[in-house]
């Protein structure tokens, strides 16, 4: 990114407010160092809705849209932003077409991991979101034998954020999943042994979930 | 310039599960995307042209979510990503429209998501940030509490609640 940026350059502190939920929006700002979460606030606690790292943008759907802003940014430690107004957001863009395609790309990916989000709390017990959040990041790839294999990278942490529910609790679906060798756990992944047998155990809880 | 491809009405140009870097930008007909194997119920959505699709999967190299099928004769000019990627560079104005569609959908998916989660999504701007403030203001957290009750006041002068924000204001001094 070219030096002529560095005058929209503004530094936050540790748990200052970028912008609140329902202010107007009108500048979006791009990280620099340091990290951001996103939150919501709902019954007087904060929800993190999620946590931005260096080289993402945020803030832009205000200025894009002229809504107000739907959801509160605030820093996480020391962090340094770029700070876009929505006078120079198209000046800015046009003059920095990596800037426009590298935002093009922060959309897709946030859309997508909504839509997945979206799929995933379509259901409501644990189990069910459990399953349906692996089948939706699983990945395929090849092992050394040849052989296609079907696998999750293994973090509880941000299991527990796709499915809205605590960590121990994901925990113990798992291991439930894996006494009937649906899947097997290892420490950083999570191995798909039994994919069609996935999918009927999800049809199931569909069922189940629809008639409650 | 690309090629351009006709499809004829009711064709296939994809189907949910398939792999391919192709994004396909409408030069003219109705296309109608489908998503499949999902609990929510998902209404066909058409689109026409100006429009791209193809975009999401192919970018994030995920396997197509959707079936697409065309509604009427179709024109279609087809772009991998690299291509994609030196076209948005190359093209501003389309590329600053693009991106005002994405915004939309992306406000379109929270919307849904936060529906799922029985958050209410019909909160006025104006009770938002006042809920905001009190709860930071409960929870003692005086300096957000400060950004918020002050940008309330900053967008809201003559609203009743003027005088219950003042007076947090005041106490957090």
């Amino acid at each position: 990114m070219s030096n002529d940026l560095n005058r929209f350059q503004q530094n936050y502190r540790d748990k200052q407010i970028i912008f609140c939920e329902f202010e107007p929006g009108n500048e979006f700002f791009f990280i620099q160092s340091g990290q951001v979460k996103l939150i919501k606030i709902n019954e007087g606690s904060e929800n993190i809705i999620d946590v931005l790292s260096p080289g993402v943008f945020f803030g832009e759907m205000a200025v894009i849209e002229s809504e107000p802003r739907s959801a509160t940014a605030i820093a996480l430690g020391d962090v340094r932003l770029l700070r876009f107004s929505r006078e120079n957001f198209e000046g800015v863009l046009l003059q920095n077409p990596q800037l426009v395609l590298k935002l093009i790309k922060t959309f897709v990916d946030r859309i997508w991991s909504q839509r997945q989000r979206l799929r995933i709390f379509a259901y409501k017990s644990p189990s069910a979101r459990i399953i349906a959040c692996l089948l939706n990041l699983r990945r395929t790839s090849q092992n050394s034998r040849g052989e296609s294999v079907t696998y999750v990278e293994f973090d509880p942490e941000e299991i527990s954020k796709w499915v809205n529910f605590d960590v121990n609790e994901c925990k113990s679906v798992l291991k439930n999943l894996t006494k009937n060798n649906f899947i097997s756990l290892y420490e950083h992944t999570i191995y798909i042994n039994d994919l069609s047998g996935l999918l009927r155990q999800l049809e199931l809880y569909g069922h189940m979930d629809s008639n409650e | 310039m690309r090629e351009q491809t006709k499809y004829n009405k009711n064709s296939v140009i994809y189907f949910a599960g398939e792999l391919s870097d192709s994004i396909y930008y409408i030069e003219a007909g109705t296309v109608a995307i489908q998503e499949v194997g999902t609990q929510v119920s998902e209404k066909k959505k058409l689109l026409g042209k100006g429009e791209f699709f193809g975009l999401f999967s192919a970018i994030g190299n995920y396997p197509r979510q959707e079936n697409a099928i065309s509604q009427s004769d179709l024109m279609l000019t087809i772009f991998d990503v690299k291509e994609f990627e030196s076209l948005v560079i190359n093209n501003s104005s389309m590329s600053l429209k693009l991106l005002q569609k994405l915004s939309q959908e992306l406000r379109q998916v929270h919307k849904k998501t936060q529906k799922l989660l029985d958050v209410n999504v019909s909160v006025s701007p104006l009770q938002g940030l006042y809920t905001y403030g009190k709860a930071y203001f409960e929870k003692k957290e005086y300096d957000k509490a400060t950004y918020v009750l002050n940008t309330f006041l900053k967008y809201y002068p003559l609203d009743e609640r003027v005088a219950d924000v003042k007076r947090m204001l005041e106490s957090i001094k």
